[in-house]
């Protein structure tokens, strides 16, 4: 049994590898369309190879034979044999999707495309020249390549030619430190063009020593002169002590190419540099042909990285992160077990411990983490098939390949990613001829970018074609009677129209709409893998998606929030801010519950009212209000407790739950319970949730604000230090923005509401390590006219009392006391005295700063 | 199929394929999901899985407090046995475990016709055993959410 099961794995590894291979040779072979040349080709014809070796064990007649019969097309090509021309790269596409479908189930006899065969044998058999011309020696000191004459290029003809050098000749010029080149050159474009002048100049420089051999291709003279008014390729090979290029100026001669085939190594870079110099003149370093290696390569390496890759089934990867979760859940539960001991040495171990499993759980999630060049390989493929189908031309650039994505969400997302991409060739790019009267090239550009942003990715799809006819879509929305308001809308608002189910523009639809995926599939999509996509286009200049997705899937920070003997965890990214819920400022406009929050005024959603029909505002002894914010709302939830903030693995809930949009998912938490995750869209959609905030501020009614009676403490950590402030000052927490951030007079700032705010660091002033280069959050406090930030990376959520409570144990007034808190030594800080050092370093209020402007 | 895991809950007694069953376990935590379907009695972590738990007596009548719904809201904890089908997991609480039954196919009879449709579509035979019937579900059904939530509001 087992050694079937191994049977099995060894297959399924060679499946892998051989998509992945075909994967690859694909995007090469676009590359071969773009302009041939004989590395490319050998590249395509490795690959294929590979590929023809691992399905021989599938015993599957016609895979091994289709396979085999690409890799003699391509041995053709390799040769010289077959010119690469439009059809026939079109016989390897195909070829190539034919072995990837077949790949699928190896064991079925594919009934794909009865023909391909026959087209395989065709162009087989066809030649586009003598082979007896072609000069296939592998033999480690063959120096192929291409002299093209000019002109020729047009007619799709090449004429591949292999030059023979002689072994004995490099070796000889290596043992004297000189360096060998072989320099292709037109006669005609010699000084004088005269072939007895250019042979009188070789007589001379082969007396110097500087010239190992001469070829005229004396047999196709004829032929050339007749194909292109008589060009006359040469090929020199020079040994020379002194750079190439000195020689080449000492006898005039004018390269068109340059090839290196060996030369001491410090010469290389020197030659390179003194080429860039020339125009017209392409330089190729030959590798070195003592080492140059066996036919097949690794699959999937990146060329040079040297980073040895070890293959690991995916199955076997969850359950790795499985169990990550778990241990973590295993080490918060252990943590606060060890809190009730008074042994230093525990704490000490535990902290290691709950450090490591953090390390090991962020490593095992970049197992998951491949970089986003594999779904962009599929790109060109697209974009060229497109154009051949819409007699468009498109070039397709990427940026940020090797920004790294979790493999389920590359695989959420790709359909989406190939949809646009198809938009932007079928509705973006105009054809040629319009592109014209518009004053641009013919050929459009859509240019495809990946960029890491705070722990997020962000995918651009921009392309240079007409853009979107905002009014067209105006007007479909108000015939289709999608939007009431939709002639009002400005033009963003318009643009974001095209991601309505059921919106057709009339010219918009064309054969390759249609396919299954509609463009509000594709945002459906982006939600679904915890992301977003927006538009924006200038009309005439072209089209820009922009798709916003985590890094990773699985595993979240939460807030858990408690609400009888159920906990539900709640995001840390939707959540704006943790305030106590007060009673009296709670009003009622139409039947929203509304509260105000210092100068504004939020929708409230009390969750026990939601869950169990029993306020939590009225349950618990001092509810929370738990602020969270979506792309549309912002509101408040009502809570009976919060929570520290936990790592958790999210899990799906199942089919189930399906529709359900409460939830995102569920939690096993540390102690084997289960949380549902809330999600902050769905909730608001549930209770249907007026999207405009706008109203209610509006209908604002005057609440009094009224002062606490006991002290909460906000508890954070800042350079791995913990703090707390009271809740007294109102802290508001913000996710932390690099944009906002400015350096004044060598001090922090950010703009927040109008005011320049300074930041702090609180460490700083214990001078602890150097505070982290950027904080996570920002606490803005306010106290008299001052506001503050001060920054932290942590927010532990807010404790009611404090333990432990001991002086100041400081030589400063920045600190009222130190507190116990779950067994790690916290810091009360003083924001008066705070605010105080900071006038002292002259920084003004806001009230004083308005004096000095008037 | 000849060897039935069966159980009581409420009134009835269910049987389904030892095949089917992967796991029984007792004790189990069940959590409530607030806004669920109503057939679900909640989420039960088993094995570091969630699993949905469905409440047959919903479906069969003799319906049982959800998690949560009970006293001062003190979730509850019951037995579970766990379905695996097809690599789906879905598990339904018992009152009691009986016997593992061993059954002759000619034993096998259909639903009874006073059966709903709802319930004759999770029942795939009933066996007869001493003055006792026993319901032998179709897991499959109880795999498919759409049809069963469908199914219950037209009951």
């Amino acid at each position: 049994m087992s050694a079937s099961l191994d049977m099995e794995s060894i297959r399924q590894e060679f499946i892998t590898e051989s998509r992945e291979l075909l994967e690859r040779a694909e995007s090469v072979v676009l590359r071969l369309e773009q302009g041939p040349d004989a590395e490319t080709i050998n590249e395509v014809f490795r690959l294929v190879h590979t590929v023809k070796g691992n399905v021989g064990i599938f015993e599957n007649q016609r895979l091994t034979r289709i396979a085999h019969s690409l890799e003699s097309l391509l041995g053709n090509m390799r040769g010289g044999i077959r010119v690469c021309e439009p059809a026939l790269i079109d016989t390897i596409l195909v070829s190539l999707d034919w072995l990837k479908t077949a790949l699928r189930s190896p064991d079925i006899e594919s009934e794909l495309d009865p023909d391909l065969e026959d087209r395989l044998r065709t162009s087989l058999t066809t030649t586009d020249r003598d082979v007896s011309e072609s000069v296939v020696d592998r033999d480690a000191r063959t120096l192929k390549s291409e002299s093209q004459p000019p002109g020729s290029h047009e007619k799709g003809r090449r004429r591949a030619e292999g030059v023979r050098i002689p072994a004995k000749l490099v070796r000889q010029a290596e043992r004297e430190g000189r360096e060998v080149a072989a320099v292709f050159l037109e006669l005609t474009e010699q000084s004088d063009g005269s072939l007895s002048a250019f042979l009188s100049t070789c007589a001379a420089a082969r007396d110097a020593g500087d010239l190992l051999m001469c070829r005229l291709r004396h047999d196709e003279i004829p032929d050339l002169a007749a194909a292109n008014g008589g060009g006359l390729p040469a090929v020199l090979l020079i040994a020379s002590a002194t750079p190439v290029l000195e020689v080449l100026d000492r006898y005039g001669w004018q390269a068109r190419k340059l090839k290196i085939v060996s030369a001491p190594a410090d010469r290389i870079t020197a030659s390179k540099q003194a080429t860039t110099a020339l125009p017209n003149t392409e330089l190729e370093t030959a590798p070195n042909p003592g080492t140059s290696g066996p036919i097949s390569e690794g699959p999937a390496d990146p060329p040079g990285t040297g980073v040895e890759h070890l293959r690991v089934s995916l199955p076997l990867i969850d359950r790795m992160i499985n169990l990550a979760g778990a241990t973590i859940g295993a080490r918060n539960e252990l943590m606060q077990l060890i809190v009730g001991y008074d042994e230093p040495r525990l704490h000490l171990v535990g902290t290691r411990l709950g450090q490591l499993v953090t390390n090991l759980q962020e490593e095992i999630m970049r197992t998951r983490l491949q970089e986003v060049r594999a779904l962009f390989r599929r790109i060109p493929r697209v974009v060229r098939d497109v154009c051949r189908s819409t007699g468009k031309q498109a070039n397709v650039s990427f940026e940020g390949e090797e920004v790294e994505l979790d493999k389920n969400l590359i695989d959420a997302i790709g359909e989406a990613i190939l949809h646009l991409v198809r938009n932007a060739v079928d509705h973006g790019i105009e054809a040629p001829a319009e592109r014209a009267r518009a004053g641009k090239p013919a050929v459009g550009q859509i240019k495809i970018s990946a960029a890491v942003q705070n722990g997020s990715v962000s995918l651009t799809i921009q392309d240079d074609g007409g853009g979107i006819n905002h009014q067209a879509l105006r007007d479909a929305a108000l015939r289709a009677n999608l939007i009431p308001g939709a002639a009002t809308l400005s033009d963003e608002e318009a643009a974001d129209l095209i991601f309505l189910p059921g919106l057709s523009t009339a010219k918009q639809v064309t054969e390759t709409s249609g396919r299954g995926v509609g463009m509000d599939a594709v945002r459906e999509s982006f939600k679904r893998a915890g992301g977003s996509v927006t538009v924006s286009s200038t009309p005439g200049k072209g089209t820009c998606f922009q798709a916003t997705l985590p890094q990773t899937l699985s595993i979240v920070t939460c807030l858990t929030v408690r609400l009888g003997d159920e906990r539900y965890a709640v995001p840390q990214a939707a959540i704006d801010e943790l305030a106590r819920f007060e009673k009296r400022n709670v009003s009622t406009v139409g039947d929203q519950l509304v509260y105000r929050l210092r100068d504004r005024l939020l929708a409230v959603i009390d969750l026990g009212q939601l869950f169990y029909e029993r306020e939590a505002a009225a349950t618990a002894v001092e509810p929370i209000l738990v602020i969270l914010r979506t792309d549309r709302h912002q509101y408040g939830l009502v809570v009976e407790e919060i929570g520290n903030p936990e790592e958790i693995l999210v899990k799906p809930m199942g089919a189930h739950f399906e529709g359900l949009a409460l939830y995102s998912g569920a939690a096993v938490l540390g102690d084997g319970s289960v949380t549902p995750i809330l999600d902050a869209g769905g909730i608001a959609r549930f209770v249907n949730l007026q999207a405009s905030l706008e109203d209610l501020q509006a209908a604002e009614t005057t609440g009094s604000h009224v002062e606490n009676s006991f002290e909460n403490f906000l508890l954070f950590e800042s350079s791995g230090q913990r703090f707390a402030i009271s809740t007294d000052y109102s802290p508001r927490i913000e996710k932390y923005n690099t944009s906002v951030r400015e350096e004044m007079l060598g001090r922090t700032i950010v703009k927040h509401d109008g005011l320049i705010v300074p930041v702090i660091s609180p460490s700083a002033f214990y001078r602890t390590e150097a505070a982290r280069a950027e904080p996570v959050f920002l606490i803005l406090l306010r106290s008299g006219e001052m506001t503050v930030a001060l920054s932290a990376d942590v927010i532990h959520g807010v404790r009611k009392d404090l333990d432990n409570v001991q002086k100041n144990a400081f030589d400063t007034d920045i600190a009222i006391s130190q507190a116990l808190v779950d067994g790690r030594t916290v810091v009360v800080l003083n924001v008066p005295a705070l605010i105080k050092q900071l006038r002292q370093d002259g920084f003004k209020s806001k009230n004083e700063l308005e004096a000095v402007k008037s | 199929m000849n060897q039935l895991l069966t159980w009581r809950l409420g009134a009835w007694r269910f049987g389904l394929p030892l095949e089917d069953c992967s796991e029984v376990r007792e004790k189990a935590r069940i959590h409530h999901i607030p806004h669920a379907r109503p057939y679900i009695l909640g989420v039960a972590n088993l094995r570091g899985e969630v699993v949905a738990v469905i409440d047959l007596g919903r479906f069969f009548g003799s319906r049982r407090p959800r998690a949560g719904e009970e006293g001062n809201g003190q979730p509850s904890a019951c037995t579970l046995i766990r379905i695996k089908h097809r690599e789906q997991n879905v598990a339904v609480n018992v009152d009691s475990l009986t016997d593992v039954m061993t059954v002759e196919p000619e034993q096998l009879e259909p639903p009874p016709s006073n059966f709903t449709e709802l319930q004759a579509s999770l029942t795939a035979h009933v066996v007869q055993t001493g003055d006792e019937v026993v319901l032998v579900l179709r897991p499959r059904a109880l795999l498919e959410p759409r049809e069963l939530a469908v199914k219950l509001k037209d009951a």
